[in-house]
């Protein structure tokens, strides 16, 4: 007996001996919330950080205490980068089990999520994304943000503009949108041929430009072609001016933060036409003068840490005096312009909550008079949209909101009555008419990346009878699916339903429903040296006054660097494209077997900055006139026109263009010096048919021929 | 016979208390230390390698540069890609690429120009597949980028120098305590040329280097670098700017903390002339 007794004194003693003096080992697994072991983790004391231990791989761990009088009011704390600490008082522990932590993730883990949500739900799913300095360094662009664009492959533009066609569509079924507004006609002077050149975009204000050119996603609405989507800087690293002066423009801008929260940026530019037409007398003799002057402010500020405001305003009046041929008749056609601009964005986010209210105007009146017509339109236009978005996580994003386009549209027309006769004596009727319209829609769109590899997007749009409007019922809808693999691999497949209401003009006084159904696959590869993008697509067109149109495509571009100052591109599509109805089908006027494009450019910042572009196409499909029949009335021909519609075809289109630029440092600021040469060759690219008085002789008016442009930008 | 189950008895919780360790089971019963000590030896034999890894690269690289054989290196890297083979885990990612970086480094300065920027791109191509970057990964990723700028073409720089900010500065987002995010940031700054809108900001993020912890708690499998490199820039930009008392002042805190630092010591040289 006594010997039991001692014993179990010398087990009680060891105990308390244990608990008070021996070392402590406490265990237990972190995980996260998706159950992912955690590695690495921190364990230690909450006072004494010094005694502490690390999760192993499968999340385990281990902590040993050698005094555990130490943990008397201690905590137990467990940290991780990205997570919240977790802190367990030892009182509160249970030696008995191990323990079971779930950590989750921090705030500035989830601010990683939400800075990812203020980007664009659908910007996986653009073609090409290009910033400031992607637009600046794009050959031959001039630093213009839409002629970037139409240095791009999936760009079929046949007019020489900076307007976008994309992928064989008109450009008034194309959208551009400036934080997420659309943009009516975004070209400077595009009455005139070959002129409206100049986009009304200063690449200064440019934080990001998607390109879509097909498939535009439907958190935006009213396009069924293409998409191009500019969001202007929401933070200035510096204050930066910039004077410039060229043979067409001198212009200046200014970006000045006012606080650390707000910033402006103003610019202006007089644009006028005797230096370029005096070196360049030979470019366009049809061409004798154009002019504009416009002035864009944006003013951003972060208002509380989850409120921002941007507001951006743009105003321009141009002017041009160019001799038309429409027809037979030869005569000056003179336009003028006056348009304001302006774009007010509010957006609010807290968490994973993003809420935007964006509000545009476009206000414009213009002027056009060319022989017996003459057109006076005054346009008002105020587009809203409320946009609310939720990121449930950084794998799964739902977005939806409301918008509304309104436009007004006050047409004073003098009208020829026969079509063909436009010389002022030729008899006119007036055509007054004013048009409204209310385009309510609703859309909702859904990310979901279920895996690292896998993007999906799919996206409802519809417009609602909010105001009793005329339009058609529609519904576009469209799905995308982007799959990265093996690091510099990806696949895009897009397939959808999309609607537009054109906006009416001097020919078509009409607010027109177009539709189309796209389908597209893609293929991108990217390396750091090399870029490759292949593209097939089927799209069916509906709703133009010229017939329904069905376009198959296919793009090739290869970008390759091939040693540190020379980069090379090739690029070529092939464009199918027959418009008609149902019952026959004829060759549209873009349809073209190929369209080459290749840059080669030079870059070494010591010597010169050089690129060199060849783009060849083949010519444009029209149908001849095969006879005509004389009105003694109005001492006019009425052309009659070939059965065989777009039977035949325009000369090749064949341009070599060359651009230097050259920086110097004059003290602390720089000055960049460039020299643009347009058709190198002087190559004679017939653009389209001009006839006779009586059409039994035709001649062809031709695209720019020969220009020489330079100027210098000055950056302080 | 008593005497001698007292002494076993006595002896065995002698032994165990000698050991240290004492844990309870799910079930609560007191299982033998045997096993506790098993379970550390466990965890730690699992990720062995993983323990002050930096020091690890450091010595490998150190034992090629005087070797003239890049093996260790080597070594890491495999044993690395072999390890992430069956955990796939962001830490051992983030190594892989850190190794990654000194390989390259080391073969630029044995010349191997082209291997050098192929290993290079692979830590980098590595590092961005990692889901979930944390505020380490892109701090690396940035300083990894801002490294492949010496073979980018010129087109390219600009834009690289842009990313590298970028990621420094999401880094930052992710944590504004990461000494690191600041040194890239402060590093991208110095070598941006002023006509480009460089040297305006690198004093004020490199101060913030060298101010901060190189870890908030110490953690063996996370790094640490970044500190001596900050304050090497930092005195070389104020010999740059010609400002020797603020040089001269980093270079004493610098050469107090860091005392074998080759490229610290380095500047005195300068300094004294």
């Amino acid at each position: 007996m006594n010997t039991i007794k001692l014993i179990l004194t010398i087990i009680l003693l060891h105990s308390v001996n244990l608990i008070y003096s021996q070392p402590l080992v406490i265990r237990g697994h972190v995980s996260d919330k998706q159950r992912n072991n955690l590695f690495a983790v921190n364990v230690f004391l909450l006072k004494q950080n010094t005694i502490g231990s690390v999760s192993d791989m499968d999340g385990n761990f281990a902590l040993k205490i050698t005094d555990p009088k130490t943990i008397l009011g201690e905590h137990l704390v467990f940290s991780f980068i990205g997570y919240e600490t977790f802190k367990i008082a030892f009182d509160s522990i249970n030696y008995m089990v191990p323990l079971n932590i779930v950590m989750t993730e921090n705030m500035q883990a989830l601010n990683g999520v939400v800075v990812e949500g203020r980007k664009s739900i659908s910007r996986e799913f653009s073609i090409k994304e290009m910033d400031k300095l992607k637009i600046y360094f794009s050959p031959l662009a001039s630093a213009d943000p839409l002629k970037a664009v139409a240095m791009l492959p999936s760009s079929t533009n046949t007019s020489e503009t900076a307007n976008p066609e994309l992928r064989g569509s008109s450009a008034n079924r194309t959208k551009v949108f400036l934080n997420g507004v659309p943009v009516s006609n975004p070209v400077r002077n595009s009455q005139i041929n070959g002129i409206g050149f100049f986009s009304l975009f200063n690449p200064e204000l440019i934080k990001s430009m998607f390109v879509y050119p097909s498939n535009p996603p439907l958190i935006y609405g009213n396009t069924s072609a293409g998409m191009i989507d500019i969001e202007t800087e929401d933070k200035l690293e510096s204050n930066n001016y910039q004077i410039s002066a060229s043979l067409a423009t001198a212009g200046i801008s200014a970006s000045q933060k006012i606080s650390e929260k707000s910033f402006i940026q103003l610019y202006g530019n007089l644009m006028f036409s005797k230096g370029f037409l005096s070196v360049n007398p030979e470019i366009n003799k049809q061409l004798k003068s154009f002019n504009s002057n416009d002035i864009g402010l944006n003013y951003h500020r972060v208002i509380t840490d989850a409120l921002t405001l941007n507001i951006y305003n743009y105003l321009v009046s141009e002017s041009s005096d160019v001799l038309l041929n429409l027809f037979t008749w030869n005569d000056n056609a003179k336009a003028k312009t006056i348009r304001d601009f302006s774009v007010m964005n509010l957006k609010y986010q807290k968490s994973k909550n993003n809420i935007s209210f964006n509000a545009g105007t476009n206000f414009s009146s213009s002027d056009f008079r060319f022989g017996n017509i003459s057109s006076e339109v005054n346009q008002r236009q105020i587009y809203l949209s409320l946009n609310y978005k939720y990121l449930f996580s950084e794998k799964l994003y739902f977005q939806t909101g409301l918008s509304n386009e309104y436009g007004k549209f006050d047409f004073k027309d003098q009208v020829p009555v026969f079509y063909y006769a436009m010389s002022p004596a030729s008899p006119s009727f007036q055509s007054d008419s004013l048009l409204k319209n209310n385009l309510p829609e609703t859309y909702a769109y859904i990310r979901w990346k279920p895996v690292n590899s896998i993007i999906w997007g799919v996206g409802l749009r519809k417009n609602i009878d909010l105001f009793h409007t005329k339009n058609p019922d529609y519904l576009s809808w469209q799905t995308n699916l982007r799959y990265n693999f093996m690091n510099s691999h990806s696949l895009l497949f897009s397939v959808g339903k999309y609607s537009n209401i054109t906006e009416p003009n001097f020919s078509y006084e009409e607010f027109r429903m177009l539709s189309a159904n796209h389908f597209a696959l893609e293929y991108l590869f990217e390396t750091k040296k090399t870029n490759i993008n292949l593209a097939a697509y089927y799209k069916s067109e509906t709703g133009d006054t010229t017939g329904n149109r069905k376009i198959k495509g296919f793009e090739v571009y290869l970008e390759h660097t091939i040693t540190r100052t020379l980069k090379a591109s090739i690029s070529n599509t092939i464009l199918n494209s027959d418009i008609g109805s149902n019952e026959k089908l004829y060759n549209s006027e873009n349809n073209v077997g190929y369209f080459l494009v290749t840059t080669l450019s030079y870059f070494n910042p010591k010597v010169i900055n050089a690129s060199v572009a060849w783009s060849t196409r083949q010519g444009r499909f029209f149908t001849p006139v095969s006879s005509a029949v004389y009105n003694p009335g109005i001492d006019f021909y009425q052309p009659v026109y070939s059965e065989s519609i777009n039977s035949e075809r325009i000369r090749n289109y064949n341009t070599i263009n060359l651009s230097l630029n050259k920086t110097l440092t004059v003290h602390k600021s720089s000055l960049i010096v460039f020299l643009s040469i347009f058709n190198v060759l002087d190559t004679k690219n017939p653009k389209s048919m001009i006839y006779s008085k009586d059409y039994s002789a035709g001649s062809f008016d031709y695209y720019q021929k020969r220009s020489v442009y330079f100027g210098c930008v000055l950056s302080i | 016979m008593k005497t001698t189950f007292i002494f076993l008895v006595c002896s065995v919780f002698l032994v165990n208390s000698c050991k240290g360790n004492i844990s309870f089971s799910d079930n609560g019963i007191i299982e033998s230390i045997e096993s506790e000590t098993a379970l550390l030896k466990r965890s730690y034999q699992n990720d062995t390698l993983l323990i002050n890894f930096q020091e690890k690269v450091m010595n490998a690289f150190v034992n090629a540069k005087i070797s003239k054989s890049d093996k260790g290196l080597v070594d890491l890297e495999k044993a690395l890609l072999n390890l992430n083979k069956d955990n796939n885990n962001g830490i051992i990612v983030y190594w892989y690429s850190y190794t990654c970086y000194y390989h390259s480094i080391l073969l630029m300065t044995e010349k191997e120009n082209k291997s050098s920027e192929k290993i290079l791109d692979e830590g980098i191509i590595q590092l961005k597949n990692v889901s979930n970057l944390n505020s380490e990964h892109l701090a690396l990723l940035a300083l990894m980028e801002s490294f492949s700028i010496q073979y980018a073409s010129g087109i390219e720089t600009p834009f690289i120098s842009k990313r590298v900010k970028e990621n420094a500065e999401k880094a930052l987002q992710l944590d504004s305590l990461n000494l690191r995010a600041y040194f890239v940031l402060g590093s991208n700054d110095f070598y941006t040329p002023e006509k480009y809108g460089g040297g305006k900001k690198a004093a004020s993020y490199l101060t913030k280097a060298i101010r901060l912890n190189d870890q908030s708690i110490a953690n063996p499998y996370m790094p640490t670098w970044g500190k001596n490199s900050a304050y090497e820039l930092l005195i070389r930009l104020y010999i740059r700017q010609k400002q020797f008392t603020e040089a001269k002042k980093y270079y004493q805190e610098a050469i107090s903390l860091f005392p074998d630092d080759y490229m610290i010591n380095k500047l005195s040289k300068d300094l004294i002339n």
